[in-house]
């Protein structure tokens, strides 16, 4: 376990569109993964959590609140974007300048973010889902006077 | 600091809908009345959704549509009576009903037509009764509806005729669909009815919130469809009762043998079984992926949970399914399962699918798995691991082995050896990885023991008659008629007028932080602060002579001790570099001749008898502006007087016009007299150390200053060289037209 270093990259995307890629192991390095430039955030994810819905088992990053994280995770609050954070695992014995071709994937998470909470220094971001645990939402509609006017009475 | 909880693992079995007992057993909710009065749609309610497809003889629902326009019309001698209906059938398009599927009561009566999007035929809804001499009048209703635009939503037009007295006329219609609302089913990615659970939950999930897509498990959902298909596990009824639709997923789930599981963040659906890759029960023997010992769990890494007994008592499970015949409606059925010789009298856990389930031998498959979970489950694991090879490979749904040694004997060690499956993994920053297992009950062969009983349990194959016999109310030939109805799509005959209110609030402009600062109340519980008035210089600087008191109704309190404090000029508080030039009651202090630069302070005290003096902590004043010169005018020039100062540098600080400085040096070490000193031109800077320092050691020193002068005069420090402003001390600003 001694030699297993672990490193995260978070995407905030809607569509095929994406707005934001930071990673958290190389400090102040902007690194190439996957095609992909993503520079360095010393943000922190946890929960990586697969099975069974509804446990309350959301994904939660937390971040320093600088302007621009607190003005990114607004938007894409009110936005109604993405984030996946994925991490990934490699031998701390082999090269640490970027990142190693043969780490492999351990931890992978999307989701909505559907909240923000905490300090005046740090936010946590929770990932999850935008299925609401109450309130009716099915059958999707409802009868209305533009679909049947003033119905029948009988 | 962030802290997790962990849900208690004794939560798992009900997380996971292992284990669900009924709250409350009621009638069977797929039961249709067939002799009620005609409804009416009423405004808010959902709009059902009619998902169905029938398949060799198996499927389709009995739907009772409710009306939202009628017209009522009589002949003028016979007194037959006409009623049209416009009915909602369901969202969504349905292909046309067959001729033989449409009833009033339980005849096949009337004639129809069916459209999508639109309102059928073109009648205007209205009640045209009229009286008719020596017949019985028509007690129609009034308000017959208005009209719509139907969108999105497929109507019937109904259409029958009663004789005169015919009670019968507002008896519900009643239609047989066989097959349901159009969507593109996951399996062969077409548009057309489906009976996949998967099919109308993606539906549901994809209308009913903005859920993005990127969040939902295709290949996982595809897999659980071909599980439900492959092995008759089919969703025919109607979905008309608002829910909230994570529980409706979590409910409906079990009853097909999935679960609803969340991986990676995406969400899908997983049999409860393992499967085969054309998602047949897999009966074969289970091979796992991986073996946890002792050498991959961390210490106070094994927690095991029983499940209750209450859970496990054998039970019989009452099925209720609806057996659909091909030209009748439907007959409630209910299947006993149990294991031979347990729970002959009870107790009796009923399950209710008759809203959905027209096939037996579903029932009877969740019965068996109902029944059988209780008497093999025994238990739930959480094992604390460290990483290893499966790191990157585990995932949800693999079978793993656990076998830990116990030697809690000298001479025997025993094991804990079981097949588990993995219900949920929780990966840390920290690198600990957290696995919730479930136990996964083998037979000797190594089969699963549940997909066995679930896979071998089927129903009798017996249909019971419906118990109908005569058909004389049916038009003749109908019970057969395979044909479609008629389709007539009409626009509505008066749209809602206006449509339903919608208020379209304006875009807002960006929000924007608040205004000007407002000063926030003052504290009443902490004393002002004493203010130093009397100076009557520029901006209350003190000048030579200026008596300086504590403004009124700053005091602290009556009777206030003032101690005054003369400090350099870049004091922001009384220090140990302060000289106490006054004190006593309510003291003044004179400021004096030479402390041109020098900031003044007043020490407030307020009387306290249990303190050594007599007087309480203290209250410091803010600083006062920097002491002034004082300046003498004259006729074209401007005297300022200097005094006590012995040796000094003077500087005008950068100025915006020319001056012409006189410095009179009469009695100064140097003894050269008045002289004059002309910098800059008009309208050029003076820079500070351009040379144009003027060193004096005297006392006291004269300027004259004529022409125009604005800027500051500051004083060298002693010591110091260069142009820093921490060299310079403040003397005061200069602003001679």
């Amino acid at each position: 376990m001694a030699n297993r270093g672990q490193s995260q990259y978070l995407r905030l995307f809607e569509g095929a569109t994406t707005y934001k890629r930071w990673q958290n192991y190389y400090v102040n390095q902007t690194v190439t993964w996957e095609t992909a430039s993503w520079e360095y955030f010393p943000f922190t994810a946890d929960g990586f959590v697969g099975g069974s819905s509804g446990s309350g088992s959301d994904a939660s990053i937390v971040i320093p609140a600088t302007t621009d994280a607190v003005e990114l995770f607004e938007q894409a609050l009110s936005d109604n974007w993405l984030c996946q954070v994925e991490m990934y695992e490699f031998s701390t014995k082999s090269t640490q300048v970027q990142p190693q071709a043969s780490q492999l994937l351990i931890g992978s998470i999307i989701g909505e973010i559907v909240n923000i909470g905490g300090s005046f220094t740090v936010l946590t971001i929770t990932l999850g889902s935008s299925l609401a645990p109450v309130g009716a939402q099915t059958p999707p509609r409802k009868y209305t006077n533009y679909l049947v006017g003033a119905p029948i009475r009988l | 600091m962030n802290v997790r909880f962990n849900d208690p693992l004794s939560l798992l079995p009900y997380q996971t809908g292992l284990v669900v007992t009924p709250l409350k057993e009621v009638a069977a909710r797929g039961q249709t009345s067939l002799d009620s009065k005609q409804t009416a749609v009423v405004l808010g309610e959902p709009i059902p959704i009619v998902f169905c497809r029938r398949l060799n003889n198996v499927g389709g629902v009995f739907v009772s549509p409710s009306a939202t326009e009628g017209r009522f019309s009589n002949n003028a001698s016979t007194n037959e009576l006409t009623v049209r209906l416009q009915l909602v059938l369901s969202e969504g398009n349905l292909p046309q009903l067959q001729i033989r599927d449409v009833f009033q009561r339980a005849c096949r009566v009337g004639t129809w037509k069916q459209s999508y999007d639109s309102r059928t035929e073109s009648w205007l809804p209205g009640n045209l009764i009229t009286s008719v001499a020596g017949k019985k009048f028509w007690n129609c209703p009034v308000y017959c509806g208005t009209g719509g635009t139907y969108d999105n939503i497929t109507t019937l037009s109904y259409l029958n005729t009663h004789a005169d007295g015919d009670e019968t006329w507002d008896k519900q219609v009643h239609c047989f669909v066989r097959q349901g609302m159009e969507v593109t089913r996951i399996l062969d990615d077409t548009l057309g009815p489906s009976n996949n659970i998967v099919d109308l939950s993606l539906y549901l999930i994809r209308q009913s919130s903005r859920f993005p897509e990127a969040m939902l498990d295709l290949d996982a959902m595809e897999s659980a469809a071909l599980f439900t298909n492959a092995n008759g596990f089919f969703y025919n009824g109607l979905f008309n009762e608002s829910n909230n639709l994570e529980d409706w997923l979590q409910s409906i789930s079990r009853n097909f043998l999935l679960r609803v599981s969340d991986k990676n963040g995406k969400k899908a659906f997983k049999p409860r079984l393992p499967v085969n890759s054309n998602g047949t029960i897999k009966t074969t023997a289970i091979s796992w992926v991986f073996t946890f010992t002792e050498d991959h769990i961390l210490p106070d890494g094994f927690d095991i949970e029983y499940i209750s007994l209450a859970e496990r008592k054998p039970i019989c499970a009452q099925m209720i399914w609806r057996q659909q015949p091909d030209d009748d409606i439907g007959i409630i059925r209910v299947m006993q399962v149990r294991f031979s010789g347990e729970a002959a009298n009870g107790p009796f856990e009923q399950i209710d699918l008759s809203q959905f389930c027209t096939s037996e031998n579903h029932a009877v498959k969740v019965g068996a798995y109902e029944v059988a979970r209780r008497k093999y489950v025994t238990h739930s694991l959480r094992l604390r691991i460290k990483p290893d090879a499966f790191n990157s490979t585990l995932t949800l749904g693999d079978i793993v082995r656990v076998q830990l040694r116990r030697e809690t004997e000298v001479d025997e060690v025993s094991l804990h050896d079981f097949l588990y499956e993995v219900e949920r993994i929780n990966k840390t920053i920290s690198g600990i990885i957290e696995l919730d297992l479930i136990h996964f009950p083998i037979n000797a062969s190594g089969q699963s023991i549940l997909a066995v009983l679930v896979n071998n349990a089927s129903g009798t194959g017996v249909l019971l008659p419906t118990g109908r016999e005569n058909f004389e109310c049916d038009i003749p030939d109908r019970q057969e008629d395979p044909n479609p109805l008629p389709t007539d799509p009409q626009p509505p005959p008066n749209p809602p007028n206006p449509p339903d209110g919608e208020e379209e609030l304006p875009d807002e402009e960006e929000p924007a932080p608040p205004g000007p600062n407002v000063p926030n109340p003052s504290d009443p519980v902490e004393p002002n602060l004493p203010e130093i008035c009397g100076g009557t210089g520029p901006g209350g600087a003190p000048l030579p002579g200026d008596e300086l008191e504590v403004c009124s109704g700053s005091e602290v309190c009556e009777g206030m001790y003032n101690e005054w404090w003369l400090c350099p000029s870049d004091s922001t508080e009384i220090n140990p570099s302060c000289t106490k030039v006054s004190e006593g009651e309510a003291a003044k202090y004179i400021n004096a001749n030479n402390n041109a630069g020098k900031r003044v302070f007043v020490r407030g005290r307020c009387p306290d008898p249990a303190s050594p003096d007599g007087y309480g902590p203290p209250n410091d004043s803010e600083p006062s502006p920097p002491a002034a010169p004082t300046i003498t005018e004259s006729p074209g020039e401007y005297r300022i007087t200097l005094t006590g100062n012995s040796t000094a540098s003077f500087y005008l600080e950068e100025g915006y016009n020319w001056f012409t400085l006189f410095v009179d040096t009469e009695g100064c070490a140097d003894g050269q007299g008045r002289r004059a000193f002309t910098h800059g031109s008009p309208g050029g800077p003076i820079t500070r150390d351009g040379g144009a320092g003027l060193q004096f050691s005297c006392s006291p020193l004269h300027f004259l200053a004529s022409g125009q002068i604005f800027g500051s005069l500051i004083k060298r420090r002693p010591g110091t060289t260069g142009p820093g402003d921490d060299n310079f001390d403040f003397v005061r600003e200069l602003e001679f037209p």
